[in-house]
Formats: C-alpha cells, sequence, structure tokens
C-alpha cells in the first residue's frame, strides 16, 4: 500500500507528515533529520538543491529563491518583493509555481526513500488564498508528480489535527495560525472529532518574514545611531538570517545581539515589540473582524489554538490572550500542526482500498464541514438607484462567503438589447461583499469559451438564469441557462482545472 | 322648408352617393345605421377629467366626434399632443417613456389607430376616446402651474410622423384635421428646460467647488489644473454647437473667478454647496464629487485637507456614506498617501478626529477588512502597493489608538 501523505507548503518552511499503520499521523524527516525544510532553492547547483543549505545562502546567492509561495497565482517569472535578497538564476526562470514544484518534488523524493511510493498526497494552502493560487498550487503538486487531488487550508488542517489527536473539548476555538509569510484565522465548531470551520479570514503578507526585515532594518539603523555606521540597505552586511536569529532570541530572552564586522548590535525585546507593533494591530483587527462577521464574542471562543512559528514571539500570544481574553492551547510543535492535521484528511480522502483496517477505523471518525472562503458572482449592467439611476456594470452575488459546502446559488439576469445573440460568462470572486467590478476578480477571462451564444432574432429581457454550485472538493460548477430556448453552457472553475491541459514538464533536477 | 333646405345641403356636402353614416360604438369598429342628423356637423374634441385604471393616476381623456374631412377613402390614426403655451411661444411637453413620444423625439404622443378606412361623408355620430394624456408624467420647460394645450390630430395612418414636437403646420399632406383644448397643471417637478439652465449652473458651480478642493492644500496645483481643463473640454465638446462658445466662456470665467478668490480671500463654499443642493438631482452631485476626486487625485498625492473638504461637501450633498467611500476608493487607488504628519493620517483615511473613539475603530476595522480583502483579488502590481500601503496606514492609526488606551 501507498504512502499517504500531508505536506505544508509553508512560505519559509515546508513539512511532510505521513499516516502510520495504525492511522496516526506522524512528522517524516527530511535527509538531515529535521521536521521542517526551508522553502528555499539554490538554482545554481547541478542537481538544484532545496533546504537549509540555499537557505544560509539566501541573500548572499543571486541563484537562490526564497519566499515565492506569496506569489503563487502568478505566471510570471518569480521576482522578489522590495526588501528582499535579489533572484537572478544563472539560466532560464522560473515562476512561482516552478519553484514550488521544486520543493514538492524534493519533499516527495526524501519521503519516498524513506517510506516508499506515495499514493494519496494533500498540500494545504493559506484560508484566504483565491482560487489562481490554489490552481497554481495543484499545478506544482503535478508537475513534482504527486497524486494530489484536493487542498485543505491550513487552520483547518490545524483544527483537525487538535480534534483528532489531542481531544479537545466540545465548544468554538479559534485557530491563530502566523507563519513565516502569511497569517490566517479561523473559527471553528468541535464536537468529537467532527470539525466545522464557522469562518475564516487571512492576510496574505504578513509573517515573521516582515518582523525579521524590520528587524534588520533596525539593526542597521542602530549601526548608525550608534557608531556612526552606514551601511546600505541592499548590503549583505547583515542578513535576514542573522535578524532571524536575534528574533528567535529575543522570544526567550529581553536582548538579542548581532554582531556586524566588529559592532555588536543589540536589540531589546521592547525595541523589537514597539518594531512589529502596527502589524500586531493588524492581526488583532482580522481576529476581531472575524467575530464580528459571526456575530461572536470573545466568551463565545472556547480558546485560541496557536498555529505556526510566529505564535512562539511572546508579544504575539499576549495579544492572543488579550483578544481573545483566554490563554491560548499549545498543546502541540507549532511549526508541525498543520502538516499532521493534512496528513490526517489525506487519508480521509483516500481510497478505502489503500488503507489498512486500523487506518481505515481511525480514520472513519474524522467530520470536517467546510464553508465557501469566497463571494462567487458574475458582472452584469444595473442601475444605481443611489446615484439618480445611472447604469453601470456591478458584481452580482450568486453564493455568498461563509456558506456551507456543498453550496448552490442562483439568480436571474436579462438580456439587454434586443436580437442580443450572446452573454459574457465571467465568474467574479471577492473576499467582501463587492460591488465595484474593479475591486473583484474574474476567475475565466484567460479561457477563451466564455461567450454564450443565444438564438438571434429575439426582443431585449430574456431570462438568463445563473446557478453556481460550490462543490466541497472547492470546484465551482456555473450554468448559464437561457429559459426561453432552454440552452446551456457551463463553466467549471476548479483548484485542479489546469490538470486537464497540463503537460508535465520536468525540466528540473532534484538532487 | 327649412328641414328641405337642410337635407339638401346635406345631400351635395356629402356627395349624394354616400348618404349612409357610419356610426363607431368605439374606435376600432363601425356599424351602418340611418343618419339621425341635428344641425350642421362640425369635427370636434372635448377634454375630461378621469382615472386611468390600470394605472391608477389621474388623466385627461380626449374624445372626438363629427365627420371625417377626407375627399377619398382612407384610413385614419388619432394623435393626440401636449405643449405648453403658458409663456410667449408654445413648447413640447415630454414624456418620460417611449411608448408615448414621438418616433424620433422624447416629445409626448398619444396614437390610437381606428384600423377602419373611411370613406368621404362618414362621419362619427358619438363621443369617441381618441386618446388619453398624464398631466402628472408630463414634462414642460418649466415647473409649476402651467397652461397646457392638448392637441388631437386626425392624421392619415402611416404618416403620423409628419408632427415634430408636438407641432404640424396646417395644409401638411396626411393632417386631415386638428383641434385644441386648454387646462391648466401644477408641476411639482423641474422642466426640462429649468434641468437645462440648472444643469449648466451646476457645471459652473462644480468648477468653483474643484478649484477650492484644488486650493485646499495651500496652493493651485498644475496637473489639477489639468484635470479642469480637461472636464471643462468634455463638457464643452458634448453640448450643441450653438451653445459651445457660451458655455466655454462662462466655465472659464468660473475659473477665473475661484481662482482670483482663492489668491485673495480663498475660496467660499457654502453658498455654492447651498445653490447646488436646490438646484441640483442625485446624478449632477455625484459629477460634482467625480470632478472633486479626480482634481485631489491629480497629482497622485492626496492631502488631508483636500479630503476633508470632499468629505464635507459629500455630507452637505447627502451623498450615502457606502457611495462616498466607492467614490473615495475608485479614485484613490492608484494614488499615495501623502505622510505628512501622523495625525493626518486619521483624515487621509477618512476618519474624522471628531468622532468618538468606537466609531473610529469601527471605521478602522471596516476600512482594514476592505484593504485587505482587495489585496487578495487586485491584479495589477501597482494597484496591490497602493492597497498594501493603505494595509499599513491603518495598523499604525490601530497601533496609536492602542497605545492611548494603554498610557
Amino acid at each position: 500500500m501507498g504512502q499517504i501523505i500531508g505536506i505544508d507548503l509553508g512560505t519559509c518552511y515546508s513539512a511532510v507528515a505521513s499516516i502510520d499503520e495504525t492511522g496516526r499521523p506522524q512528522i517524516v524527516h527530511n535527509r538531515d533529520g529535521q521536521n521542517i525544510t526551508a522553502s528555499c532553492v539554490d538554482t545554481s547547483t547541478n542537481p538544484i538543491t532545496v533546504g537549509e543549505i540555499p537557505y544560509k545562502e539566501w541573500g548572499l546567492n543571486s541563484s537562490v529563491a526564497a519566499r515565492f509561495k506569496l506569489q503563487m497565482g502568478s505566471t510570471k517569472p518569480f521576482q522578489p518583493e522590495k526588501g528582499d535578497p535579489k533572484f537572478k538564476p544563472s539560466q532560464g526562470s522560473y515562476t512561482p509555481t516552478d519553484l514550488s514544484s521544486i520543493v514538492l518534488s524534493h519533499l516527495k523524493q526524501f519521503t519516498e526513500e524513506k517510506s516508499g511510493k506515495i499514493s494519496e498526497a494533500v498540500v494545504t494552502v493559506p484560508a484566504n488564498w483565491g482560487n489562481e493560487a490554489r490552481e497554481a498550487t495543484m499545478s506544482a503538486a503535478k508537475q513534482a508528480g504527486l497524486p494530489v487531488r484536493v487542498i485543505i487550508n491550513e487552520p483547518t488542517a490545524a483544527a483537525l489535527y487538535y480534534a483528532f489527536k489531542e481531544g479537545l473539548a466540545d465548544g468554538n476555538y479559534a485557530v491563530f495560525d502566523l507563519g513565516g509569510g502569511t497569517f490566517d484565522i479561523s473559527i471553528v465548531k468541535v464536537s468529537g472529532t467532527d470539525v466545522e470551520v464557522l469562518g475564516s479570514s487571512g492576510i496574505q503578507r504578513l509573517g515573521g518574514d516582515d518582523f525579521d526585515k524590520a528587524l534588520r532594518k533596525k539593526i542597521l539603523d542602530k549601526c548608525k545611531t550608534e557608531h556612526g555606521k552606514h551601511i546600505d540597505e541592499e548590503s549583505d552586511e547583515v542578513t535576514k538570517l542573522e535578524a532571524e536569529v536575534v528574533k528567535k532570541t529575543l522570544s526567550s530572552r529581553e536582548e538579542g545581539s548581532t554582531k556586524v564586522g566588529k559592532l555588536r548590535i543589540v536589540v531589546t525585546r521592547q525595541e523589537f515589540e514597539s518594531l512589529i507593533a502596527d502589524k500586531l494591530a493588524q492581526l488583532k483587527m482580522l481576529c476581531e473582524g472575524v467575530m464580528d462577521d459571526l456575530n461572536m464574542k470573545p466568551e463565545d471562543i472556547e480558546a485560541p489554538i496557536l498555529v505556526g512559528g510566529s505564535t512562539r514571539i511572546p508579544c504575539v500570544r499576549n495579544l492572543v490572550q488579550k483578544v481573545f481574553k483566554k490563554d491560548p492551547i499549545v498543546t502541540a510543535n507549532v511549526d508541525e500542526v498543520v502538516v499532521l492535521g493534512a496528513a490526517i484528511y489525506a487519508a480521509r480522502h483516500a481510497d478505502k482500498a489503500n488503507l489498512t483496517p486500523q487506518q481505515a477505523e481511525a480514520i472513519s471518525r474524522v467530520r470536517i464541514q467546510e464553508r465557501t472562503g469566497r463571494f462567487l458572482g458574475t458582472l452584469s449592467l444595473t442601475e444605481n438607484e443611489s446615484r439618480g439611476g445611472k447604469k453601470e456594470m456591478v458584481n452580482s452575488i450568486i453564493i455568498k462567503k461563509g456558506e456551507k459546502l456543498p453550496a448552490r446559488g442562483s439568480r436571474s439576469f436579462f438580456t439587454v438589447r434586443e436580437g442580443q445573440t450572446k452573454v459574457l460568462c465571467r465568474i467574479t470572486e471577492c473576499e467582501l461583499e463587492e460591488l465595484d467590478p474593479a475591486n473583484v476578480r474574474v476567475l475565466n477571462e484567460e479561457v477563451s469559451e466564455q461567450e454564450f451564444i443565444l438564438p438571434p432574432n429575439r426582443p431585449a429581457q430574456q431570462e438568463i438564469k445563473v446557478t453556481y454550485e460550490y462543490q466541497v472538493d472547492q470546484t465551482v460548477r456555473c450554468f448559464f441557462e437561457d429559459i426561453a430556448s432552454g440552452l446551456k453552457k457551463e463553466v467549471v472553475i476548479s483548484p485542479a482545472r489546469k490538470l486537464a491541459n497540463h503537460s508535465p514538464v520536468n525540466k528540473f533536477t532534484v538532487e | 322648408m327649412t328641414w328641405l333646405v337642410i337635407l339638401l345641403i346635406l345631400f351635395f356636402y356629402f356627395g349624394g352617393h354616400k348618404f349612409i353614416l357610419w356610426m363607431f360604438a368605439n374606435s376600432t369598429s363601425a356599424s351602418r345605421e340611418p343618419p339621425i342628423l341635428s344641425g350642421t356637423p362640425i369635427s370636434t374634441m372635448q377634454l375630461t377629467d378621469g382615472i386611468e385604471p390600470n394605472m391608477k393616476v389621474s388623466c385627461k381623456r380626449v374624445h372626438f366626434k363629427g365627420p371625417i374631412p377626407i375627399i377619398r377613402d382612407t384610413e385614419i390614426t388619432f394623435v393626440l399632443s401636449a405643449v405648453d403655451i403658458t409663456d410667449r411661444g408654445a413648447r413640447p411637453c415630454l414624456f418620460p417613456f417611449d411608448a408615448l413620444q414621438e418616433k424620433d423625439t422624447l416629445a409626448f404622443q398619444f396614437q390610437r389607430r381606428t384600423g377602419v378606412t373611411f370613406s368621404p361623408g362618414q362621419y362619427l355620430r358619438d363621443w369617441v376616446e381618441a386618446g388619453i394624456i398624464f398631466p402628472s408624467l408630463l414634462q414642460p420647460p418649466f415647473g409649476g402651474t402651467r397652461k397646457i394645450q392638448a392637441v388631437l390630430r386626425l392624421i392619415e395612418t402611416g404618416k403620423e410622423d409628419i408632427i415634430k414636437r408636438g407641432f404640424c403646420r396646417d395644409g401638411t399632406p396626411g393632417l386631415l384635421w386638428a383641434g385644441a383644448k386648454n387646462f391648466e397643471f401644477e408641476f411639482a417637478e423641474k422642466g426640462y428646460e429649468e434641468e437645462k439652465i440648472h444643469r449648466r449652473e451646476a457645471l459652473l458651480l462644480a468648477i468653483h467647488l474643484a478649484m477650492a478642493v484644488s486650493s485646499a492644500d495651500g496652493y493651485f496645483d498644475e496637473e489639477e489644473g489639468e484635470v479642469v481643463q480637461a472636464w471643462i473640454r468634455r463638457h464643452v465638446e458634448s453640448a450643441p454647437p450653438s451653445e459651445r462658445e457660451g458655455l466655454k466662456k462662462d466655465m472659464n470665467a468660473s475659473v477665473q473667478k475661484a481662482y482670483q478668490d482663492g489668491m485673495e480671500t480663498g475660496i467660499q463654499t457654502d453658498q455654492a454647496m447651498a445653490r447646488l443642493n436646490e438646484i441640483s438631482d442625485k446624478a449632477a452631485k455625484f459629477e460634482v464629487l467625480e470632478l472633486c476626486f479626480e482634481v485631489m487625485s491629480a497629482n497622485d498625492k492626496i492631502s488631508p485637507d483636500e479630503m476633508n473638504l470632499i468629505r464635507a461637501y459629500a455630507d452637505l450633498l447627502n451623498i450615502p456614506k457606502e457611495e462616498f467611500e466607492r467614490l473615495k476608493d475608485f479614485h484613490t487607488l492608484n494614488v499615495t498617501l501623502a505622510e505628512n504628519l501622523e495625525n493626518d493620517d486619521e483624515r487621509l483615511i477618512g476618519i474624522d478626529p471628531a468622532w468618538p473613539k468606537q466609531e473610529k475603530l469601527v471605521y478602522l476595522r471596516n476600512e482594514f477588512k476592505k484593504w485587505n480583502s482587495r489585496m487578495a483579488t487586485l491584479a495589477d502590481p501597482e494597484q496591490r502597493k497602493v492597497a498594501q500601503h493603505r494595509i499599513d496606514m491603518i495598523g499604525r492609526i490601530r497601533q496609536i489608538y492602542e497605545a492611548e488606551e494603554t498610557s
């Protein structure tokens, strides 16, 4: 029987967990015996290397790429964001999907070396990711040769693990997941081993890495103000890695220091906390916002659950305690809960034939209820009453965010002109109920066959019924039906959509 | 003897050979009956008040009776128009729905086809309903009490287009007969001429208010000037050719006046706002705000004073909060908020420093939610940068509130 694994593809670190013979999730150690592997790729080596060694080279060697997860969904060659070390591969170019695929391929290789062929895998993604980033993740997994059929939101995976393994009391929990690059908050309802997601939100660009950057800038400032030494921000005299070491020290001590040439630069915890106070304010607002949306107060939450390496920072823990007015639960390793939950989810989705009787028995207890993470709609011409009846394109919502999966929504629209022979089937997504098309993403923009051809010679005001079905595997089936003629057009939006057209690209060799 | 003379006249009047007349129970059917005549028949119309049963609105019903003045077999259509005769020179009344408009104009027109081909000598003995006017839906040139003339015409079917904007010269081929009745009506809404005058005045006020926004940060910026210039050009070009010169002159004068005020005493906006409120509809108010936002974001920087002024305009114009936010977001998506003083962050983001703390917190949280969600959907890197900048600013403001609470 093949291995059933979960993969946490993180911004800074990734991890793999598998399901043992008895159905319990366990971490798969990498070749260095570590639980986690840096999501860092050195494209200059042959074969390409992944992990700790490239991570140490990051910022010193421009062939090393990191933090590419934050750009998943982009089809352009990866370009680091402002403030990150430059990335200039010696040959060719790499999209964020390519680089993620290299990391996944590396994880696959060492897992199969240790435990045999993988038969089922689940990769985790941040809860607030849109469809494109999810599609890109599925694509990267396929490119790496992983048998991935579904993906799972990171906080949901963490909640699943806690419910399955740690035996939580029944109630509502806030999963506070602050990783290296992203932040997610999910409120889940746990009853035994059943997990129901009530609401989620996230910040795409906020994590430990931002704290490292702020700390590095502080160190550079201190060089100048305390020692009169100006160091250019572009310089590699102080690396982000060194800043990260100081940050980790500050989690257990009041002071952390680093050497810059012959200078010793000391940063206090208080200084660090004031550096990141505005970021913490963002985390707080998001948590309050999710509770608001669910009409919940801190007293409705049994306890917050900490997930992600950055929750080790004392002021982050204080913040969680302050927002939810309760001590957080940290009974498992914050770096591992997501991947362990993903492994459980993989087993839940695996063919029963691939499970041992014990595995099947253990997993059969797990139930998960996800909700729609986005508003899905379409664009239509509507009169805006409050603007004096001005006609404008608006985003009309068909399925709301937060509905239980599977979800279904339907609305009728009408043709505008006499003799109108086509309508554009545009499917939009947004996280808030946005009306303005400028603030929504059209999911099927690049699909050429998005026109729905209608019979000719008909008057205006022909009814077109639009129905969306949001399925548990996050596939959305969209039907555009012309009521008078009975003609129908179906458009499918799915994280796995690109797989059908995907030609296996194996241009990368991994060690 | 008299009786005999009348009979003789009638005999010749109707051509003798068509002595049988048609009587119509309604406009589309006719029945043959022996002539019952009393005096010389003349074509005439009447106007009566009524209620339209389907629409439940008051109406004026127009009826016709009498001979059909034709010299050969002709199918006829009743065409009803309404013109305003209050002032010197009659002007058409407009109607808001296509169904009761002239083919090529917005002027009111009610057509009723009889569907019957009449022969010379035939006449309608009883009153036949020829058309309806809905006075409350008419739009005369000006509002208030107006004198309206209902004009009923008998037209040869297929030639209804000879009536233009409610008028048709006597003797026009196809026009068989015309009659008119007057009535008075109190119009609550503005007339179209009035609207036109007010629209033009609103354009001048918009320039005045936009110039005030331009000078809110202490100086008239060249790029802001270019926005006003382009806006004027757009309006002048879309005006009818005969009005362009005059409009351009007035608009330029409005710019010069505001500029002069700005340089000397400062631009006063109270009166302009009050007048704008008095004369403008929602769409015009939005146009003013849009121009102000365009001016504000012209130099890719927004000052808190500019934002404050526009917010004050929006409040005075009763623009719904969510609509203001939409406009604000739309016009500031590509603009960096100027970071002058920490205290200004609040105003830049749209918070009135006078608000109670709780209101500020809720507003801030909603702004954060909005921009954070847009980070997930905006595809343009520049727009994402702006969104991130906005998020960072919101974080800073919240941090200040937290610090205030702690202290």
